[in-house]
């Protein structure tokens, strides 16, 4: 993992014990995506369920971050939740339309919008 | 103590451009001198003057007063007009005057004639690198881009779709080309309208159907909406303006073309 580029921390979702934040910052690119998989397939292992990735303090994304992505977003369907992400800055969200993954991720304006939106 | 003395003559790299050349203690009785040389220049949008104070001890302020008056006119003729190389003690005057807030200032010619030449003459500037062909690199080189265009006056989204095309790219080289040189060429260049870039790699023997197959990649890239990478080529062909490619036996190369949005 490129520590410099992107942190990656977890945390609890209060009301929801199947649910994980995940809070990104810096970038999500080449040197780092495989991390995020990782990270995903790990927590699934341990039960967790929905994914909530707070994108607000995510700079940048490029095509591979968002294979990782998409890669959460089938595994988390597979075990019958979901990955929600929430504030993405305008740019991020650029590379996620222009890629056509709007239509495949669930996109919040908010955290809160995000938690709201957990079963 | 030096001669006052006032000149106008045209710069001899860019005779577009005129000096104003002040000496010595420049006090009121200078005004009219410096102000029918000024006002005597002709209108030309792409003319610039350039007010060199190397050799000014001092400056009075009505001098100043007159100066931001010729500007103005100057600005009325499509001129330009910016200061050069004030010694430190008057440097530290007009800035306390806020006479850098209204005036460019350069401090020395050659930092005059790079700007000049950038946003009068439209020159680009370019940058030609070989890179380790190592994704751990990547990050460096697409933040150097992006610092270079934000220098330059580019805006933040300008800048970010360039980071991600070089990104792209690079990545490309260096998954899909498997350069048994392990490098990668990046040559990039950039004006006040667009910007270019190639990015070179070696590759494994290609036999001419391989080569076929390459091309096809580039023209019609095709992305499986659950594959964890592959959406690059797409992503650049809709970023850029332009994106051509050329596949040979041994060699790769990429080159886009991005136009500004926002000038």
């Amino acid at each position: 993992m490129n520590e410099k580029q992107m942190l990656l921390t977890i945390e609890p979702v209060k009301d929801h014990p199947a649910a994980r934040l995940l809070r990104f910052s810096g970038d999500l690119d080449s040197t780092n995506a495989e991390t995020v998989t990782a990270t995903v397939q790990n927590l699934l292992q341990q039960g967790a369920r929905d994914l909530v990735a707070d994108f607000s303090k995510l700079r940048y994304i490029n095509s591979t971050g968002l294979g990782a992505l998409l890669f959460a977003n089938k595994k988390t369907k597979e075990a019958g939740g979901s990955i929600k992400l929430a504030a993405v800055n305008e740019n991020v969200f650029e590379i996620i339309e222009i890629i056509g993954a709007n239509t495949l991720l669930d996109i919040y304006r908010t955290l809160e919008d995000a938690y709201a939106a957990l079963k | 103590m030096n001669v006052p003395q006032v000149s106008l003559e045209s710069l001899a790299e860019e005779p577009s451009v005129s000096v104003l050349r002040l000496s010595g203690d420049i006090g009121i009785e200078h005004i009219s001198g410096i102000v029918q040389r000024v006002d005597a220049l002709p209108e030309n949008k792409r003319a610039h003057l350039l007010i060199d104070l190397s050799a000014v001890g001092f400056l009075s302020s009505p001098v100043v007063g007159a100066l931001m008056g010729c500007r103005e006119r100057l600005s009325r003729k499509g001129c330009s007009i910016s200061l050069l190389s004030p010694r430190p003690e008057l440097a530290e005057k007009l800035e306390l005057m806020g006479v850098n807030l209204v005036f460019r200032h350069y401090r020395t010619k050659e930092d005059f004639l790079k700007d000049f030449r950038w946003e009068a003459r439209e020159e680009s500037r370019k940058l030609q690198l070989q890179i380790p062909a190592r994704a751990g690199y990547v990050p460096a080189l697409r933040h150097l881009i992006s610092g270079l265009l934000l220098c330059k006056g580019y805006s933040s989204r300008e800048a970010f779709v360039l980071e991600s095309i070089v990104d792209e790219l690079s990545n490309n080289a260096i998954e899909h080309g498997h350069p048994p040189d392990k490098k990668f060429c990046i040559t990039f260049s950039f004006d006040k309208r667009h910007a270019r870039l190639a990015v070179t790699n070696s590759c494994p023997e290609l036999s001419p159907e391989e080569q076929e197959k390459v091309r096809d990649k580039f023209r019609n890239p095709r992305v499986e909406s659950d594959a964890f990478r592959g959406r690059g080529i797409a992503l650049i062909k809709k970023l850029s303006d332009e994106m051509t490619f050329h596949v040979e036996a041994r060699k790769i190369q990429v080159v886009v073309t991005k136009l500004r949005e926002e000038l």
